[in-house]
């Protein structure tokens, strides 16, 4: 049984433009103790389903269509209000991608900490700053107990990312869900919070859910990887999978796309043509079709099923034409290479 | 190559189909059109000017429920052959809204006066537009020090009397009808400057400001074509808000006999007029009123539409 | 063609409480020299803080050089009066992040793209319409679109306008900041090819600034290395990624996440102890050496200059061969 399951979730948007289908008909699990990457562009639908999750999901204009999500023998989308609250932040809590907008500018650190742990457990506060404190140490914050007593604006932007993520931790959740935590971080303290984020999960035994566009992280940090594409699932699978072994043409042409440190100088890339599609007018056909070079027919007319690709299961795809992967395992990688 | 170009939609069309959404700023304009309508053609289709006097129908009400009542109560005779009874009330059919001490016909005042109100609401507003935008959108464009000394001239001006002021200006230099409106513009300007330069502040970091830099364009050619038409927004804004302040104002002034002179009528006149007769007749002091609370009513549901239509952040973000 | 020496741009600050007001210097960039040649791409590197976009805007004169020499053709473009400085404004263009705030919502395209026209050339207003249909061609967008809005069309299409407003008055450099990072994975791939394309088209010189490693790498010919407002490695771009000499420029680059699993997961990583410091609080002798992992005494003391080193690199590290 898987730790968190989400079935069959469809979430749309009323706009002016009309209802935008931001997850259509998503499946998919969590394992416990796994860290699952989920990759897309913007309008992917990627942090619509995990703000879906969390029940942060502004109910109108949003609206859950259908589906359920299964955590712990509960279905998450039938909990009340007031249940859910206390779901939140005590078994499965969340982190941003800005942090600088995430921390609350006029209370200090130690307020905010402290209400995490006020609200949900019964800790004096005495106990809930020795417990504030130890996870900061945790977390190699130095000078934990100078920076408990900081207001954010005086913390860079690396140092307030692993507050959030100390926040989000304070509770020993099950489930940290991180929404391009990185993103707006330089390229040296990124690695230092995706360090961090990998020893949660190796120590505590936390399941991840890492949500971001950057393959080069996913590569690094996760076990399983699901591509989205215009609110819907393109492919899910494990890391060698989806990088190895891809069946679908979106992400073979994500991978063919991005430029990695392999590239000479003056290459050209092989960018995919067009643009991601309007989801106020999606229906029932393939979302990547108007794209895709291999699209015939019957992908304009119906939405392509979800088909398994190996026996063991475990890699799936929504694709009537699915790519046979030129890359495979190291070798050929190393003979790309050099 | 196709000589055929497609026409955009600008962010105001967008702002414009929200405000039609908006009931009460609909409403709003509506009861502002009618009245804007009626003050500019009513006094030239009235059989009667704003100053005629008839002192054989003095005091005549709009409606009795019964004359001779009336002219028993009041001791004060009535022209019988003006009344009809409709309903079971008499309705006053020569002057539809009554006439005031002087006989003169009330209907035609009110609408008089709403040329003086709206004309100087509207003109006070502009004064205090066209000195507030060039006053804070120059002063938040230099910024540094002279953005620095001219906001302090501003807080000065901003704790004076400025009530005073303007009573002092009125009283030294006549009650002509232009100093009305320039001196009630003169004065709320400031706030308009604020904003402005609120706004201009935080655009002019914006990256299409340095673009416009960086594409040759001048500093003046910046803040008219850059700056000034993105904070248009809330300009137009306040000045639906200072309109109705403005109105107000003039009727408190007039009220105190600083305003407009007679013959000319204005509410806030016709309300100092009657005041002294208004237990007997208390329509004399009402219509005016009813009419300045609605038409202040109406700017301030337009001020408050215009400010839900144009705000950006209802642009729908994904 | 473009000759940038010593750099300076210092931005002073007052810090401090209501009687103790000391007036404190960023010293944002400090001590910058490259050159770029007609043709070719430097890539400017470096995590926030380190001076990167500083540099472009004073080059471009958005911002006022505190000390320094910029030569452009053998002319100097530093400390100019504003109408000087208006005849060099054609040769230099800029291209800016964020596709949604580097275009006035109140303006048509057509305006837009008029614009530069109309400040620095003496073109008809025909021959303006005739200019920006063909550079919305250049671009590959349809000239129908010339009197929409910036709002109705998407980030990659608003940064081709970008790039398109950039290229109307034929610059001969065009400074590009960050023009890809605020777009999506898949569009990044077609504008990075478009500029390739252009340079080959109108022999463009670009100063490309990013943060992104792999884009960099790219579009450049040639790589700057900046930390807290100084150069600390430049060279041949293929040989500062294979063998880089600095050793913020190998943590830097072991830093960068590569989409391959097995090859990240064999990486060696060199972790980079603590935070950026604030560029108010330099460290003394080198600015890297509170971080550096193998930084020795003689590091806190002298300050390296950019020198050749092994490989036809410059780095400005004692330590480095």
């Amino acid at each position: 049984m898987a730790l968190l399951e989400v079935k069959d979730l469809s979430v749309e948007f009323k706009t002016d433009a009309g209802q935008l289908r931001a997850v259509d008909r998503l499946s998919y699990e969590l394992e416990d103790g796994e860290v699952l990457g989920i990759v897309g562009e913007s309008g992917s639908g990627k942090s619509v389903s995990c703000l879906t999750v969390m029940g942060l999901l502004p109910i109108p204009p949003a609206r859950i269509f259908s589906g359920q999500i299964h955590f712990r023998g509960q279905d998450l989308l039938k909990l009340y209000a007031s249940q859910m609250r206390k779901m939140r932040g005590h078994e499965i809590s969340m982190i941003f991608q800005d942090p600088f907008t995430s921390l609350n500018p006029y209370l200090k650190i130690s307020t905010q900490l402290m209400e995490v742990l006020e609200f949900h457990s019964n800790k004096t506060t005495k106990e809930a700053k020795i417990r504030c404190i130890e996870v900061l140490e945790q977390l190699g914050i130095p000078d934990p107990e100078v920076r408990f007593n900081s207001y954010p604006h005086q913390l860079s932007g690396g140092l307030k990312q692993r507050i959030m993520i100390a926040m989000s931790l304070l509770l020993e959740p099950k489930i940290l869900i991180a929404d391009e935590p990185t993103t707006a971080l330089d390229v040296t303290i990124q690695s230092q919070i995706l360090d961090l984020l990998k020893d949660i999960n190796k120590n505590h035994g936390t399941s991840i859910i890492l949500i971001t566009h950057d393959l080069g992280v996913v590569a690094g940090l996760c076990d399983r990887v699901q591509v989205m594409y215009g609110g819907r699932l393109a492919e899910r699978g494990s890391c060698d999978d989806i990088f190895y072994r891809m069946k679908h043409p979106y992400t073979q042409g994500l991978l063919e796309s991005i430029p990695s440190l392999d590239v000479s100088p003056g290459d050209r890339l092989h960018p995919i043509p067009g643009s991601p599609p309007d989801l106020t007018k999606i229906g029932d056909f393939c979302a990547f079709s108007d794209r895709c070079s291999r699209a015939q027919k019957n992908c304009f007319e119906k939405r392509p099923p979800v088909e398994s690709a190996s026996q063991d299961g475990g890699h799936f795809y929504e694709c009537y034409y699915p790519v046979e992967a030129r890359n495979s395992s190291p070798e050929a990688v190393n003979a790309r290479s050099s | 190559m196709s000589e055929k170009f497609e026409k955009g939609n600008s962010l105001w069309k967008d702002a414009f189909k929200r405000l039609r959404k908006n009931k009460a700023a609909v409403a709003g304009f509506l009861f502002f059109g009618i009245m804007l309508v009626a003050a500019i053609i009513g006094p030239m289709l009235s059989p009667y000017s704003y100053e005629g006097q008839d002192l054989d129908r003095v005091n005549n009400p709009p409606w009795v429920y019964s004359v001779q009542d009336y002219e028993a109560s009041h001791g004060l005779p009535l022209m019988h052959k003006d009344y009809v009874s409709i309903f079971g009330i008499d309705v006053n059919k020569k002057n539809l809204f009554g006439t005031d001490d002087l006989g003169r016909d009330m209907l035609t005042r009110l609408l008089f006066g709403a040329r003086v109100s709206l004309a100087v609401g509207f003109l006070a507003g502009l004064v205090s537009l066209i000195i507030g935008v060039l006053y804070g959108s120059i002063a938040g464009y230099v910024g540094g020090r002279v953005d620095n000394l001219m906001m302090r001239f501003v807080d000065t001006l901003y704790s004076l009397p400025y009530m005073f002021f303007v009573i002092l200006l009125m009283a030294i230099a006549g009650r002509h009808f232009v100093l009305l409106f320039i001196a009630i513009g003169a004065v709320s300007w400031l706030t308009t400057a604020r904003i402005v330069r609120g706004q201009v502040i935080s655009l002019k970091n914006l990256e299409f400001v340095e673009a416009a830099y960086a594409s040759g364009t001048g500093h003046w050619g910046i803040i008219t074509k850059h700056l000034i038409p993105n904070t248009l927004g809330p300009i137009i804004v306040y000045f639906s808000l200072i309109v109705p302040r403005a109105i107000l104002e003039e009727s408190f002034l007039s009220f105190l006999g600083l305003g407009v002179q007679a013959p000319m009528s204005s509410w806030g006149s016709m309300v100092a007029d009657g005041r002294s007769a208004v237990l007997l007749y208390p329509y004399v002091v009402i219509i005016p009123g009813v009419a300045l609370t609605l038409t202040l009513f109406s700017l301030n549901f337009i001020g408050d539409g215009l400010r839900d239509a144009l705000d950006p952040r209802l642009r729908g973000k994904q | 063609m473009l000759e940038v020496r010593d750099l300076k741009v210092h931005f002073p600050v007052t810090r401090g409480g209501l009687f103790r007001k000391e007036k404190q210097l960023v010293r944002a960039v400090d001590g910058v020299s490259f050159e770029i040649q007609p043709g070719e791409t430097l890539g400017l590197v470096g995590e926030s803080g380190c001076g990167k976009s500083t540099t472009a805007r004073a080059i471009i004169g958005l911002i006022e050089a505190t000390a320094g020499s910029v030569k452009f053709e053998g002319n100097e473009i530093i400390g100019l009066t504003p109408k000087q400085q208006k005849k060099y404004r054609p040769y230099f263009q800029m291209v800016f992040q964020n596709p949604f705030s580097s275009l006035n919502p109140r303006m048509t395209i057509a305006d837009v793209l008029a614009e530069p026209l109309k400040a620095l050339t003496n073109l008809s207003k025909r021959e303006r319409l005739k200019r920006i249909q063909e550079l919305m061609e250049i671009v590959n967008l349809d000239p129908k679109m010339l009197f929409r809005y910036p709002h109705e069309f998407s980030g990659g299409q608003r940064q081709r306008i970008n790039i398109a407003r950039a290229l109307a008055v034929k610059p001969r450099l065009i400074v590009l900041d960050e023009p890809v990072s605020a777009l999506d994975v898949s569009i990044q791939a077609q504008i990075i090819n478009l500029l390739q394309d252009l340079q080959k088209q109108f022999q463009l010189a670009y100063l490309f600034i990013a943060h992104d490693l792999s884009v960099v790498k790219t579009l450049s010919h040639r790589v700057a290395v900046m930390y807290l407002g100084k150069i600390v490695e430049v060279g041949e771009t293929q040989r500062l990624y294979d063998d880089s000499k600095h050793p913020y420029t190998r943590a830097l680059l072991s830093a960068v996440p590569i989409p391959d699993p097995s090859e990240e997961k064999e990486r060696e990583r060199i972790p980079l102890e603590g935070e950026i410091p604030s560029p108010i609080q330099l460290p003394t002798g080198c600015h890297f050496h509170p971080r550096c992992p193998i930084a020795e005494e003689k590091c806190a003391q002298i300050e390296p200059l950019l020198e050749d080193k092994e490989n036809h690199l410059k780095a400005a590290c004692l330590l480095a061969s």
